[in-house]
């Protein structure tokens, strides 16, 4: 498989109910293959909702993956757009990616290190597949050593999907689906997804994987 | 602050159509006298307020509740329970339903005695828990919806040929009524309850369905009852109309008897919650007390929602329909049609009803093209209703009949999460707006127009109200079918 070198990030930001699929049409413009949309319930800030007794309110995280090199730009628009420079319009943050797999771009490494001084064990490997197939996913994982997975539903585009209804946006529906493994095990459970779902040819997907420090509740065997 | 403002803008916006359309009426070609403008001015304002408050209490009130009943009843983990407590709850909080005692009342009188009231009261409800119990049942076994739908309305179309048209309107009327404020977001999410405990692939099309086949119901019940006591024809009198006098006194007399309804409508769920939080919930102090909150919250919203149009809304519907009917009767099916677009959208339920969609769907299905598609199905709704009730040869069945039988048909054809949304969305837009509002200005052109019957036409407009959305809904989902279609046709051709 071709190695390229290029480092990528996952962006993601958490916005009021409603806002993500603007955040995902900016995200566009610079280059970001695949976003993905899902809803998530937040703290109230303001004491007097807390009194009126709303315990929490609905959010949107948003998440997707941004060559290194424009995430700032990003950055600056997703600020400026959403007013996140001031408190309570929600955060955006980002991690770097170990690697991704991606339609065009085939298997992308990072040479980034990670900072820490723990010694990694664990990667989280995260497949977003078109709704319904979050089955065979598990199933691909399972077969190269998985032990598990969570999977999130979500709804969101790649660059292929354009679909509109009465001026407004059709997205279609997502599986996210996140496994925990151990670092050898890592590479082989991705192969086995890609192979299954073909996640090289447009429109089948993304997988990325995230280095993590610490790990613990996963079966041992 | 953000939060609030934000809810009060969604909302003004969901009652200013409706308020701009008579304003402009009023200035244009229908002179409304200024004491009741003044009225529903007012009215307007109370309606969005209410509307506002008692969206807010509902999602952390009504909803939660209905949430955790579903989510207990589906861990009893045995049929006969989940029946049993399926039949209960339905049959209780449609008793409750305050809309349904008066007419419950109206129907005493109207069969001298034949059938009390009390007995309509109770059949309906043992219609409603009944159907409750069966939409459970499906969830948790998977039975296909259409086949539900199909069967349930093939019963109601045996029963319909064997009923006079009076009692056909009662029975249409009484799903109307139990398809209430309070009844209709509490029945959603218990459905949703039991459906996302279950969890597996047909989570999305298991959430949706409860209230469309509770409002089957009622119908059922009460034909068979007819036909059981052979009650063919019956005397019906409709209360003489007086127009209101001055500005704030129908406020005075509407204000203490919605309260009163309200608290009939709350104090049933108010009990069922501290009886299962007593036994099942174990609910936290603060969770307990955000969701007791939410209940005053939507009671004292509801109240308010209620005052705004029975006393500011539902004369002007009445001279509305009443003087375009005599003065512009050709003007009066494309008014309808405007009347019928903006009013869905002050529809308490449809908004309780499209943010479910919205979380179970991840938002894929967005809230404004569910009420877009309501609209312009409310829109022909009325239209054809107003058209009804100028042409005497036209009968309501050459309109139901087609409609029901184009739904049953469409429901084999689209995707299953949008059979169970159109079919809860009928039992929703036919709710307290349209049932006030619609309904007076339908009887407004009744009165006015010789050939036309009031009861039978303005009972006709909350059949219609409730058939268009079925077919209008799965329309939009077979657009959605076909726009998904094309993306796996790109699919194929990259392979």
């Amino acid at each position: 498989m071709k190695q390229i070198k290029k480092n990528y990030i996952l962006f993601s930001c958490i916005l009021d109910f409603g806002k993500g699929s603007k955040a995902l049409e900016l995200s566009k413009d610079f280059g970001c293959y695949e976003g993905t949309i899902f809803l998530g319930r937040g703290t109230v800030s303001a004491d007097w909702l807390n009194i009126l007794g709303a315990l929490d309110v609905r959010k949107e995280i948003f998440i997707t993956i941004i060559d290194e090199k424009k995430e700032d730009e990003l950055y600056e628009t997703i600020t400026k757009q959403f007013n996140l420079d001031k408190p309570g319009h929600g955060v955006a943050f980002s991690m770097p990616l170990k690697y991704c797999i991606k339609p065009n771009d085939l298997k992308s490494e990072s040479n980034k290190e990670m900072r820490g001084v723990n010694k990694m064990n664990y990667e989280c490997i995260f497949t977003i597949v078109d709704k319904g197939l979050s089955e065979d996913v598990l199933e691909a994982a399972e077969s190269a050593g998985s032990t598990g997975g969570t999977v999130i539903h979500g709804r969101g585009t790649g660059t292929q999907e354009k679909a509109v209804l009465f001026n407004i946006k059709i997205e279609p529906e997502k599986d996210i689906v996140m496994i925990l493994s151990k670092t050898e095990k890592a590479e082989s459970i991705v192969d086995a997804i890609d192979k299954r779902l073909n996640i090289n040819e447009p429109g089948r997907g993304i997988i990325f994987v995230m280095d993590v420090n610490k790990a613990i509740g996963l079966y041992k065997d | 602050m953000n939060i609030l403002l934000q809810k009060l803008k969604e909302v003004s916006l969901s009652v200013l159509p409706v308020t701009a359309l008579v304003v402009v009426l009023r200035f244009t070609v229908i002179p409304i006298e200024t004491n009741m403008f003044i009225r529903f001015l007012i009215g307007a304002v109370c309606v969005t307020l209410g509307l506002g408050i008692f969206l807010f209490g509902a999602h952390i009130g009504i909803v939660e509740i209905g949430g955790l009943m579903g989510e207990t009843i589906f861990k009893t983990n045995k049929m006969y329970l989940v029946g049993i407590l399926g039949f209960i709850l339905g049959f209780l909080i449609n008793a409750a339903e305050p809309d349904l005692q008066i007419l419950a009342r109206q129907v005493g009188m109207a069969t001298g005695g034949v059938v009390p009231g009390f007995l309509f009261l109770i059949v309906v409800s043992i219609g409603v828990g009944f159907l409750v119990a069966i939409g459970l049942i499906r969830i948790i076994k998977g039975f296909p919806l259409n086949k539900i739908f199909s069967f349930s309305y093939f019963i109601i179309l045996i029963l319909g040929l064997w009923a006079s048209e009076e009692f056909l309107a009662f029975s249409v009327d009484a799903s109307g009524a139990t398809t209430g404020s309070m009844t209709t977001p509490f029945i959603l999410a218990l459905g949703y309850g039991v459906s996302r405990l279950k969890g597996g692939k047909t989570t999305e099309e298991d959430s949706f369905g409860m209230v469309g086949l509770a409002s089957a119901g009622p119908i059922i019940a009460i034909l068979a009852m007819g036909i059981i006591k052979k009650l063919k024809h019956m005397e019906v009198y409709m209360e003489a109309f007086t127009p209101n006098v001055g500005i704030l006194g129908p406020y005075m007399e509407a204000i203490p008897q919605f309260l009163k309804e309200s608290i009939y409508t709350i104090l049933p769920l108010l009990t069922l919650f501290l009886i299962f939080d007593k036994y099942r919930f174990k609910l936290s102090k603060k969770h307990k007390s955000s969701i007791l909150k939410g209940l005053l919250f939507s009671f004292i919203g509801l109240a308010l929602f209620l005052v705004g149009v029975n006393a500011g809304f539902m004369e002007v519907g009445r001279v509305l329909g009443e003087s375009i009917a005599s003065y512009h009767p050709r003007a009066l099916p494309i008014i309808g049609f405007l009347l019928g677009m903006v009013i869905v959208l002050a529809e308490p339920a449809v908004y309780v009803l499209t943010e479910q969609v919205e979380e179970v769907t991840a938002g894929h299905i967005k809230r404004k093209v569910i009420l877009v598609t309501l609209s312009i199905g409310i829109a022909f709704a009325v239209c054809a209703s107003m058209l009804r009730i100028m042409i005497p040869a036209l009968k309501l069945w050459h309109f139901l009949l087609p409609g029901f039988a184009f739904a049953a048909f469409l429901s084999y054809r689209v995707p299953p999460i949008f059979v169970g949304i159109a079919y809860d969305s009928g039992g929703v837009a036919s709710g307290p707006m349209t049932a006030t509002f619609i309904l007076a200005f339908a009887q407004g052109a009744a009165n006015a127009i010789p050939s036309a019957n009031v009861l039978i036409d303005g009972f006709g407009v909350i059949a219609m109200v409730a058939m268009t959305p079925l077919v209008a809904i799965q329309l939009l989902g077979i657009l959605f079918k076909i726009k998904a279609g094309k993306k796996e046709v790109l699919k194929h051709e990259t392979n």
